[in-house]
C-alpha cells in the first residue's frame, strides 16, 4: 500500500514536469493587405525584384566594382 | 519571399544614432517612444561594441505567444505586426520580448499605459496601405513602396542591414570573409553559416 502511494505521488509530481505545447492564438485583429497591392497593382514578382535590387544596394562590394 | 530580418554588424556600428533618428523621423513616433536604440557594451573601454536594437521580427515571437488579445500577426514576409485597435496595453509583450522592443506611451494620468508601439519594419499595419490612418497609428509603409526600413538605408557605415534574411546574411558573410574577422560575433554556424561552410578565420593581430 505504501509502495502504491509512493508511486502515485511520484507520478503526480512528475506530471508537473511535463511541458505542454504553447502556441500563439489565432490573430483576431483586422486583416492587412499584401504589401504589393497598393503600389504594384498586385504584381508580386515585380515588387520582389525591386526589393531584391534594393537589398543589394546595401552591399558595397556590389555597388563599387 | 523569405523572412525579413535585421542584422547589425557590431564591427561597423559607430554609435552615431543615425538609425534612431531616421526611425523617429520616418514614423513620427511620439516623445518617449524609441522603436530603435543603440546599445553599447563596454562603453569607453578599448574594444567597445555597439549594436542597434529594435524588434527583431522573431520567427517564433514570444510577444505573439503571450498576447491575451491575440493582436499580433506575421506577414508572409515574416514581419511581426500588431493591430493597435485590438491592443489593450497590458504590457505582457514587453515582459516577454528579449529585446525590449515594445514601447508604451504614457498617455493618461497616473502613468496609464497607452497602446503598444514597436518597429514595424517600415511595413505599416492593418490599415489601408499608405493611408493617413496607417501613418498615424503605425508610421510609414516603405515596404509597400518597394523600399527597405529607413534605419538600415540611412546607416552611414552600413552596419545595420535589413531585408531578406538570406540576402543580408550573404552580404554579412562576404563582408566578414573579406575583412577576416567578425563572423564569430553572432554565432556563425547557428545563424548565418551556409551548410558545411566554416566560419571565417580570425586574423592574427600583430602587437
Amino acid at each position: 500500500m505504501r509502495m502504491l502511494t509512493a508511486m502515485l505521488i511520484s507520478a503526480g509530481l512528475l506530471a508537473g514536469c511535463g511541458e505542454t505545447v504553447q502556441t500563439a492564438g489565432d490573430y483576431r485583429g483586422k486583416t492587412d493587405a499584401k504589401p504589393y497591392e497598393a503600389n504594384y497593382g498586385g504584381d508580386k514578382a515585380k515588387w520582389e525584384s525591386t526589393l531584391r535590387a534594393r537589398n543589394q544596394s546595401q552591399n558595397e562590394y556590389k555597388r563599387v566594382q | 519571399m523569405a523572412r525579413m530580418k535585421f542584422l547589425c554588424d557590431s564591427e561597423r556600428c559607430i554609435e552615431c544614432n543615425g538609425c534612431v533618428t531616421a526611425c523617429k523621423n520616418e514614423n513620427e513616433t511620439p516623445w518617449g517612444i524609441q522603436r530603435r536604440r543603440v546599445v553599447t557594451l563596454g562603453d569607453g573601454l578599448p574594444g567597445e561594441k555597439s549594436v542597434s536594437v529594435a524588434c527583431m521580427h522573431c520567427s517564433d515571437a514570444p510577444c505573439m505567444a503571450v498576447c491575451p488579445t491575440d493582436c499580433f500577426y506575421r506577414t508572409d514576409e515574416g514581419v511581426v505586426l500588431h493591430d493597435k485597435d485590438q491592443c489593450i496595453g497590458c504590457g505582457y509583450c514587453f515582459y516577454a520580448c528579449p529585446f525590449g522592443a515594445p514601447q508604451f506611451p504614457q498617455e493618461g494620468n497616473f502613468g496609464i499605459r497607452g497602446k503598444m508601439d514597436k518597429c514595424t519594419f517600415c511595413a505599416g499595419g492593418p490599415e489601408k496601405d499608405g493611408s493617413p490612418d496607417e501613418y498615424k497609428k503605425y508610421g510609414g509603409n516603405r515596404l509597400s513602396e518597394g523600399k527597405l526600413p529607413l534605419c538600415a538605408e540611412m546607416c552611414s557605415t552600413k552596419a545595420l542591414l535589413a531585408g531578406d534574411a538570406d540576402v543580408i546574411s550573404e552580404i554579412f558573410r562576404e563582408r566578414a570573409l573579406t575583412r577576416g574577422k567578425g563572423g564569430e560575433l553572432w554565432g556563425w554556424q547557428q545563424a548565418y553559416g551556409k551548410d558545411g561552410a566554416p566560419a571565417p578565420a580570425k586574423k592574427e593581430v600583430q602587437k
